[in-house]
């Protein structure tokens, strides 16, 4: 059985006009999904449907394969970072608020941030020192420290800038390749979609639908040659058309 | 160009000190020399010199009302800062109860104090803890809005992720709610101890304090009456420097306890 599991699931909110309808979607234990869909189309509403905070307002949701709730990550488009808080008790808070710190965990946390790429002298520092991508991976460090088995990301790396998206995109490659925890990634990135994930969902706006799936062919560990190999470019070329034609 | 930035010639406190300084100079010639080139008569405008002369001949006098009446503004801010603060947690906790009592709070701060001055001598009495309650209900407000904005006005995506863990509603006053309103709370502090020392001065002209012990409003009323203007002066000089002082503690308080925050507030 999927370990996200959606069926027939449609949203809407006060007004008439439905945010998402029809949705069916299915995610694998240890799959990386990328979600492509024009701005407003409802992505971030179906991120929020995932992870138990909007209500469906009709059809299913099923997140975990029984009855306990699995332990879901969220990256937002901002880090969302705690600006009164280290960058250590930043990454803290989400134990803190699992009643899940002991010493261990406690010890964890420097490893986490390590394995970011954030050095220790950065732990003490508040948010407002560290630069946009330094942020970003202490945001990535807080959803990773509860071991997900679902990490949600809402368009993460969108405000940084082209060389900097690159390289997180590799790290959060490794780190999965490591864990291999369920990710749904929003993006408005072809390029990132295709090169992070197995699978693309295509969605098309007003109401929000599934467009298409496009399946993703390439091998995993995947280098940083392969977004200029052909068959790459041939898939962006053709995702990009799909949703070009669809607007 | 960047170069690396020259360290600063000056200490950063003497360089926030001077310039306020000089301007305070150059009112106090401007002052003196007007009421020399126009002969201003004295009781209607001393010279800063009689001024500062009549404060040095009456300073046990001016001491001692300016401890009382600092003592009266204290005493009422720290409860307005109190009061206003859980008045603020109840109000955060959920809209229905900011809008049932919200006009009750807007009332305290557009009912006329001179109003409403008689009435509480008529409950209480006249003398220190009527002049108190004076203080209170000017200075409460701002530290009630402020607080309520910051423990109500919060980043969405931090929200969520305290849902997303299930937090509980006390976790998420304590974690999320509370230290996000310390700046508005040192804010709201900031206006209203500027507040307490008018409501304590007013406080004093309307309830006194007896008899025997008199406060910055009671001089600064019965000079007014009888035309002592250096005098007057004098008061309103060590009303303004007592406003000053508490300002200032406040400020130091807040840059040394919460430095964690104090750099969102200079940044605004
Ligand atoms: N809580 C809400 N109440 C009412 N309407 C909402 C709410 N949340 C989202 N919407 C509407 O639903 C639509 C889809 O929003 P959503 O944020 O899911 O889109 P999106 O695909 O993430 O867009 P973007 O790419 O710009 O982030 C928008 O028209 C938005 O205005
Ligand atoms: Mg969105």
């Amino acid at each position: 059985m999927a370990l996200i599991s959606l069926t027939d699931l449609g949203v809407r909110f006060e007004t008439d006009r439905p945010i998402l309808e029809a949705i069916d979607l299915q995610i694998e234990d240890g799959e990386f999904v990328s979600i492509l869909g024009p701005s407003g189309c409802g992505k971030s509403t179906l991120l929020r449907v995932i992870a138990g905070l909007t209500p469906p307002t009709h059809g299913t949701v099923q997140v975990g394969e029984n009855t306990r709730a699995p332990r879901l990550g969220f990256v937002f488009q901002e880090p969302a970072l705690l600006p009164w808080r280290t960058v250590r008790e930043n990454i803290r808070l989400p134990l803190e608020l699992d009643r899940a710190l002991d010493s261990t965990r406690e010890q964890e946390i420097g490893r986490q941030l390590q394995r970011l790429g954030l050095q220790a002298k950065d732990e003490s520092k508040f948010p407002r020192m560290l630069s946009g991508g330094m942020k970003m991976r202490a945001a990535l460090a807080r959803a990773l420290i509860v071991h997900p088995q679902i990490l949600l990301f809402d368009e993460p790396f969108a405000a940084l800038d082209e060389l900097l998206r690159l390289e997180l995109n590799e790290d959060l490659l490794r780190l999965w390749g490591e864990k291999r925890w369920s990710a749904v990634f929003v993006t408005h990135n072809i390029t990132e979609a295709i090169f992070l994930s197995q699978r693309v969902i295509l969605m098309d706006s007003q109401p929000g639908r599934i467009l298409e799936e496009v399946a993703v062919p390439f091998e995993y560990p995947r280098p940083e040659s392969l977004r200029q190999s052909q068959a790459f470019v041939e898939l962006l070329g053709r995702v990009a058309s799909t949703l070009r034609g669809n607007r | 160009m960047t170069g690396p930035r020259p360290s600063p010639p000056v200490p950063r406190w003497l360089g926030s000190i001077c310039p306020p300084v000089a301007v305070l100079c150059l009112v106090l010639i401007g002052w003196h020399l007007a009421v020399e080139v126009l002969d201003i008569r004295r009781f209607l405008l001393p010279p800063p010199g009689a001024v500062l002369t009549e404060a040095w001949e009456r300073a046990d006098e001016l001491s001692a009302a300016t401890g009382l009446t600092a003592l009266a503004a204290l005493l009422g801010f720290s409860i307005s800062l109190v009061l206003g603060s859980l008045v603020a947690l109840v109000f955060s906790q959920s809209p229905l109860i900011r809008r049932s009592f919200y006009p009750m709070a807007i009332f305290l701060q557009t009912v006329p104090i001179i109003a409403i001055a008689p009435l509480i001598i008529i409950w209480v009495g006249e003398g220190f803890v009527s002049v108190v309650i004076v203080t209170v209900i000017i200075s409460l407000f701002p530290i009630i809005t402020n607080t309520t904005t910051g423990l109500t006005t919060l980043d969405a995506n931090l929200v969520d992720l305290f849902r997303l863990h299930r937090a509980s509603r006390w976790d998420t006053l304590r974690k999320l709610r509370i230290p996000n309103a310390i700046p508005n709370l040192i804010t709201g502090a900031r206006i209203s101890s500027g507040l307490a020392v008018v409501g304590a001065i007013i406080g004093e002209i309307f309830a006194g304090h007896g008899q025997h012990q008199h406060g910055l409003g009671y001089h600064v009323y019965y000079a007014g009456q009888n035309l002592e203007t250096e005098w007057q002066f004098a008061v309103i000089l060590a009303s303004t420097l007592l406003g000053v002082l508490i300002f200032a503690g406040i400020s130091l308080i807040s840059r040394v306890v919460l430095h964690r925050w104090t750099f969102n507030l200079e940044s605004n």
